[in-house]
């Protein structure tokens, strides 16, 4: 049912061209490079151990020359609540009397019908579950327009009004 | 010998399924490939004895990147049409 | 011990994939996706110039890629669910809002 189809590359093929000759140029490179003087890791060396002393800078118990990374740890750490933090304020939809549409769905079109029409229904509906109504199946009850993507706006629409 | 077969055919599946996450039409399609391909590449990292990064990589990277990715593509796809009836070439719909 | 040619032009295939899905695809979700397999395509070859070297340097490099890859796939998400949230697409050509 659901056979896996390839996507048609005719428009784009240039860029894609571009990539596969960064690759040629990658291969020659390589190709050329003497990798001599491998050294490689003693054979009883705990790697896993010596990743941890390396993370909390424990330099006297290490066995390599293994640079100490405490600071990245930590920096590392905080990064990632920040991001933690930035995906949240970037789901949660603000509240009903500030609207993220940009102004490019503004039309007059859609603008002035909903404020009229789906006022309701979409401050209450419209908010916090949009992304669940669509994943039901079932339409949202202020799409009465026929395209998703004026539906959407009208959605939105009601929203900041 | 054998540590060559080895990774010759972990390269293979490496880059196959590489060029199936971005060459495949449908996303949820490519995020399965990219599973295929985050798992062949911990394999790599086994084989250049980086035990603990290779599990590093299965417990970041497929389950839980790639779980926030398929819950992207669920999220986003919802409303699109099936690949089997979109007409052209389907990128206006983001394809 | 497999040479470290090999791996290095496992690498390069890997990042020129990845560059080629950015160059030719236009759903967000795909950008996601194509820049993940550019980051693992950088951490083999910074494990395998670890291994080269007889350092670790690069394995802990790897880990904090890694980590960085993770929330760098939190805040795409979380851009992807507003792009689609106001646009009603995941096309990246279409929010033309703040183009010049």
């Amino acid at each position: 049912m659901s056979r896996p189809r390839l996507v048609s590359l005719s428009s784009r093929l240039v860029p894609g061209l571009l990539a596969i000759a960064l690759f040629g140029v990658f291969a020659a490179v390589v190709v050329g490079t003497d990798f001599a003087g491998y050294v490689g890791f003693p054979d009883e060396l705990s790697v896993t151990a010596e990743i941890g002393y390396a993370l909390f800078d424990f330099t006297e118990l290490q066995e390599t020359n293994t640079e100490s990374f405490l600071v990245s740890f930590l920096l590392i750490a905080v990064v990632l609540d920040a991001a933690l933090d930035a995906s949240l304020v970037l789901a949660t939809r603000e509240g009903p009397d500030e609207s993220v549409r940009p102004s490019a769905f503004d039309g007059p079109s859609t603008r002035s019908t909903d404020d009229t029409e789906a006022n309701g229904t979409a401050a209450t509906d419209g908010g916090a579950v949009d992304g669940a109504t669509k994943i039901d199946g079932e339409p949202a009850s202020e799409a009465e327009t026929a395209s998703p993507t004026a539906g959407d706006a009208t959605t939105d629409g009601g929203d900041g009004a | 010998m054998m540590e060559t077969a080895a990774f010759a055919l972990f390269a293979a599946v490496t880059l196959t399924s590489a060029a199936g996450v971005v060459l495949f039409r449908d996303p949820w399609h490519s995020a399965l490939m990219l599973g295929v391909s985050l798992l062949s590449v911990a394999v790599h990292y086994v084989m250049l004895t980086a035990e603990f990064l290779a599990v590093i990589q299965v417990l970041v990277y497929v389950g839980g990147v790639l779980v926030l990715i398929s819950f992207a593509v669920m999220l986003t796809q919802a409303g699109e049409t099936p690949p089997e009836t979109a007409t052209g070439d389907g990128e206006v719909t983001g394809r | 011990m497999m040479a470290i040619e090999g791996y290095v032009l496992l690498s390069a295939g890997l990042f020129c994939i990845g560059l080629f899905g950015i160059l030719t695809r236009r759903n967000a979700l795909m950008f996601l996706m194509a820049v993940e397999l550019m980051v693992n395509a950088a951490v083999i070859n910074l494990v395998a110039f670890a291994l080269y070297h007889g350092t670790l340097t690069g394995q802990v490099f790897g880990l904090f890629v890694l980590g960085l890859a993770a929330a760098e796939v939190a805040i795409g998400l979380g851009i992807i669910l507003v792009l689609y949230r106001n646009f009603g697409t995941i096309d990246v050509s279409v929010p033309t809002t703040m183009r010049w």
